[in-house]
């Protein structure tokens, strides 16, 4: 039984892991869009009605993220001719919006929500979506509109010059970033079976931020590692009753003091590699040497 | 700072979050059975209700602490184990689940908004749980037979509250209702009492929607004294209720007020001061209850200060329920017959009747303790019931 808890954590592991990089996808082409929140909840409550309607789990998803895409997309032409922080306020505007129209509108259930969300998500459906995600990521990073996106995060004029179209990747990055957090919020209402405007707020959208600039907001494995680490910590000091929020706020603290970059950067993860393949490499060697010695 | 040294401070911190996964997690070790029964007391220790989630628990931990000097359950020890859920529905399923495996019954989740999530959730693992402060209708309902609330659903509660107000206040024949649409519960208590007042042919001119975030009462009460009912119904947060009290009388308007209960609490009385004079409110119980006095006065001790609120009472009396039921089911608290015993505690929670300080009470078929409910008015600064 205690496989369910085991269980349980991975799942809202999986499901902040989603909407880390739903935020990190922007923030790499240099887009401070924090409208992931909004678009998980278009998410979560165009998946909820369309379970409920009957439609099955795959096709409630998949038209939950697209309508997210598109909704990225749209708020991706506002924010067009703005900058950093500019699209920040906006995006956040965006997601408040979204929140109030849940609570005034009846037809989504108002300020009480929908309940009753037939219990669809699982380990293997969030972590096969993960998997499909990382994929394209490391393909994307490794391609010419990965280089494009880190280009115009270095210097918009510059990248222009080149013959990057910036309007084309902006609206893009904002497309994705809504379809990655409208996956997460579908996920959310199928695990928690019940969703209302006060689980979109502003103590969310803070959490993902933590997540992100904790684990390392250059490199998306950075966000992997964030969302598993702050997630577990609180798990494991609840010993500390009131005081684990205290823990957990100091080591957030002393992390970002001692690495503002976060925990993982694509440097740091290269140290790593080059180490694990050196240790590999050592222990072949002394293998060898040992049965040289037999 | 020097790379050697920051490098050195990092490695520490990495060592100490290292070592705390080596701390036990609270429950007893499994040779304690035999001396103490413990109870996961979920409840919202941080987060927006973290106020009262805190203090439903002094009510519970006094009602253990009596047991206990009593001697125990079938002489074993009662211990309350509190898990916090933040406030946050996800956390409280999460919770559950971690609890479960060694738990013979849970107590909580114990707040409408987390129970929606981790109840049906306890209810799935077939395991006894009983909310102290679940008022969400249909919550316990819809999770049968394993969960159980002892607080009337607010939507019966308020129509209640309508009924015994017009009772009382013959003369309204209109009314408005300020509202919180944002909070769930002030949405549903609200309907419910707009419900209640037409159902006995009561006119409603509007239903006035705030904000949570509104500093000024002022253009709110201005509304209603263009509107001109014969009484006001609220159904907000405390404080702001408590605001919007005092302006009426700063206005000089001078209307029937009647509180839904989530609105009734000693914190919108505070704010409204002199103005909360003649209002009415709805409650299970009333913490001011010359019965309760000595209750009342050991969760204030225990709390340093902040009184307790009905959820305080609905807990201790949970408690001591739960301990009888205990006791009538004839647990050995043995983790080997755990499934078994679940079960044999689950038929008599179902048809227990307890003398406390609620009355008389049982739980009906719905997961519903039958509670009764008091209207209460403010005389002299003092809650008291109106008969």
């Amino acid at each position: 039984m205690e496989l369910q808890y085991f269980e349980s954590v991975a799942i809202f592991t999986g499901i902040y892991i989603i909407l880390g990089w739903a935020m990190y996808f922007p923030l790499s082409a240099g887009q401070f869009n924090m409208g992931v929140i909004g678009f998980a909840a278009i998410g979560a409550y165009c998946s909820a009605l369309c379970s409920k309607a009957g439609v099955p789990f795959g096709l409630s998803l998949l038209a939950s993220a697209i309508l997210g895409g598109i909704a990225g997309f749209l708020i991706g032409y506002p924010t067009l001719r703005l900058r950093t922080f500019a699209i920040a306020i906006v995006t956040i505007a965006f997601s408040e919006i979204v929140r109030i129209c849940a609570v005034n509108l009846n037809f989504v259930g108002g300020s009480r929500g929908i309940i009753h969300i037939p219990f669809f998500t699982n380990v293997l459906n969030v972590y096969a979506v993960i998997l499909i995600l990382a994929f394209f990521l490391t393909r994307w990073n490794n391609s010419k509109w990965g280089r494009a996106a880190q280009a115009m995060k270095e210097d918009e004029d510059v990248a222009e010059s080149m013959g990057i179209n910036l309007a084309r990747m902006k609206l893009f990055v904002n497309g994705v970033c809504g379809f990655m957090a409208a996956l997460a919020g579908v996920f959310f209402a199928h695990y928690t079976t019940f969703i209302q405007p006060a689980h979109f707020g502003f103590d969310l959208l803070m959490r993902v931020c933590c997540f992100v600039f904790f684990g390392g907001w250059t490199y998306f494995w950075g966000v992997f590692l964030g969302v598993a680490v702050l997630i577990i910590i609180p798990e494991i000091v609840r010993f500390l009753d009131d005081w684990r929020l205290v823990f957990y706020g100091g080591v957030l603290i002393a992390i970002l003091l001692l690495r503002p970059q976060g925990l993982m950067t694509k440097q740091t993860s290269e140290v790593l590699r080059r180490g694990l393949k050196g240790w590999l490499k050592w222990g072949r060697e002394e293998h060898l040497r040992m049965r040289n010695r037999e | 700072m020097k790379p050697v040294r920051q490098k050195s401070i990092f490695v520490v911190i990495a060592m100490a979050f290292f070592v705390t996964l080596w701390i036990p997690e609270g429950f007893a070790k499994d040779d304690e059975w035999q001396k103490e029964i413990h109870i996961p007391f979920i409840t919202c220790r941080t987060g927006v209700l973290a106020t009262w989630g805190k203090i439903m628990y002094y009510g519970a931990q006094i009602a253990a602490e009596e047991i206990n000097a009593r001697g125990g359950v079938r002489g074993m020890k009662l211990l309350l184990d509190v898990y916090d859920d933040g406030s946050d529905a996800a956390q409280s399923a999460m919770l559950v689940r971690k609890v479960e495996p060694k738990a013979l019954v849970l107590f909580g989740p114990n707040n409408s908004n987390t129970a929606e999530t981790g109840l049906p959730v306890a209810n799935s693992l077939r395991v006894p749980a009983v909310s102290g402060c679940c008022a969400k209708t249909s919550i316990v309902a819809e999770s049968r037979p394993w969960t159980f609330t002892n607080l009337m659903p607010v939507d019966l509660l308020s129509i209640k509250a309508a009924e015994l107000f017009l009772k009382k206040e013959v003369e309204v024949k209109t009314a408005v209702l300020l509202v919180d649409k944002a909070d769930p519960s002030s949405t549903l208590q609200g309907a419910s009492i707009v419900k209640g007042l037409k159902e006995k042919g009561i006119a409603i001119k509007e239903e006035i929607a705030i904000s949570q975030g509104d500093i000024d009462p002022a253009p709110v009460i201005t509304r209603v004294k263009d509107l001109n009912p014969d009484a006001v119904a609220i159904s907000v947060g405390a404080e702001m209720g408590g605001a919007f009290i005092k302006e009426m009388e700063r206005q000089g308007l001078k209307k029937k007020i009647l509180c839904a209960q989530g609105s009734w609490t000693p914190d919108l009385i505070r704010v409204a001061g002199s103005a909360a004079e003649g209002i009415y409110g709805i409650n299970q119980m009333w913490p001011a209850d010359p019965k309760l006095k000595s209750l009342y006065d050991k969760c204030k001790e225990k709390s340093g200060g902040p009184p307790p609120n009905f959820c305080s009472f609905t807990c201790y009396e949970l408690t001591w329920f739960l301990a009888q039921a205990i006791e009538k089911a004839g647990i050995t608290n043995n983790p080997g017959k755990r499934r078994e015993e679940r079960e044999k505690l689950l038929k008599v929670i179902q048809t227990m009747e307890r003398d406390g300080i609620l009355g008389k009470w049982r739980f009906r078929e719905d997961g519903v303790g039958s509670s009764q409910a008091h209207l209460l008015t403010i005389k002299g600064g003092n809650e008291i019931e109106v008969k």
